[in-house]
């Protein structure tokens, strides 16, 4: 990632610049939606994580220390809003509470709608669902946007040791499950 | 946390590679460019739903002032309540209103169940009423609680933010 490119675009954005901040936005809009999107299985939830996570930045972005990577504080503040809209979900679920806003919605509105192996998309994003969280968050971290354990611990706050270890069972997991659908 | 051996190691290179064809259409799908109206418009659409947010903020209630007005208002009526001055401090003619009405409803029961109107002497009564309320002081009452008992009422007071 470009620290400096980032930086001279967080202080551009800081001094009223609103284009610099719709290039920070083009930039990691679909690194923040890609990963929500495989925490959450789905497009809309996906979709509204994604927009809250932009105003976050939008709102707070001038506390912002520029001494960390602009992508791992991005990245932190997506996996927390992501983990936190999971426990929402789950509770609106203990209630019975479903998300009416939703079911108005066509599947045309999904961004895989037209995409041709949609079938074997779903089942790789349904393996995902089967395995924990933790190892989950991992995973994509990992598999999807190749981080190193060193990053990935540096924005969950976990131990490279105990990211290893959630790593190999959820590989262990993820191939057992997609074998299973063969 | 249980440390990965060098066979785990291994193992987890071995699974990666059966995986890597597996997910592959999954990357492709992540980087395919039927995806980029989506992503080209989500910036204008956040930003759009941001505006509209803040639009509605201004007109729509906020619990947050909400609460604030109720606990003014509970606590402006706390103070007519508790009021610590040699009298009491209710007033007197919603008092009389009250207890005139209900005087009168009375008045009217017993019209309506018994031969022959019924002319209750309401202002005897209400003015031996109006004496008690002007002699009567809750400054005296207190007076007479103990050390102890008052602290009691004071905590009691402050702990539900009364005072």
């Amino acid at each position: 990632m470009d620290s400096v490119e980032d930086k001279s675009l967080v202080k551009e954005f800081l001094n009223g610049n609103e284009i610099a901040f719709k290039k920070l936005v083009d930039k990691y809009s679909q690194k923040i939606y890609w990963h929500t999107r495989g925490m959450l299985n789905n497009h809309f939830d996906a979709d509204e994580v994604t927009q809250e996570v932009i105003i976050v930045l939008y709102e707070k972005l001038n506390t912002f220390n520029f001494e960390s990577n602009l992508y791992t504080w991005i990245y932190r503040i997506t996996s927390t809003r992501t983990l936190n809209f999971i426990r929402k979900k789950k509770v609106k679920e203990l209630f019975s509470i479903s998300d009416e806003k939703y079911n108005n919605l066509e599947s045309e509105s999904d961004i895989q709608y037209n995409y041709e192996k949609k079938d074997e998309i779903e089942r790789i994003e349904k393996a995902l669902q089967k395995i924990p969280t933790k190892q989950r968050e991992v995973f994509i971290m990992k598999n999807f946007e190749g981080m190193t354990y060193k990053e990935i611990s540096e924005i969950t706050g976990k131990s490279q040791v105990g990211l290893k270890s959630n790593y190999f069972h959820a590989l262990k997991k993820i191939t057992e499950l997609l074998d299973e659908e063969n | 946390m249980k440390k990965i051996n060098n066979n785990e190691l291994e193992e987890i290179e071995l699974l990666e590679k059966q995986l890597s064809a597996k997910i592959g259409v999954y990357r492709d799908f992540k980087n395919s460019k039927n995806n980029e109206r989506y992503f080209n418009n989500l910036h204008y659409k956040t930003m759009s739903n941001l505006g509209e947010k803040k639009n509605n903020s201004i007109f729509s209630f906020n619990p947050a002032i909400g609460y604030a007005m109720l606990f003014i208002l509970s606590f402006t009526i706390s103070l007519q309540l508790f009021d610590f001055s040699d009298e009491v401090t209710l007033n007197n003619e919603s008092f009389l209103f009250s207890e005139t009405s209900l005087w009168l409803e009375e008045e009217a029961y017993l019209s309506s169940n018994f031969d022959g109107d019924f002319d209750l002497d309401f202002t005897n009564y209400l003015n031996s009423e109006l004496n008690y309320s002007n002699n009567f002081s809750l400054s005296d009452e207190l007076n007479q609680l103990s050390e102890s008992e008052f602290d009691e009422i004071y905590e009691n007071l402050k702990n539900k933010k009364i005072l």
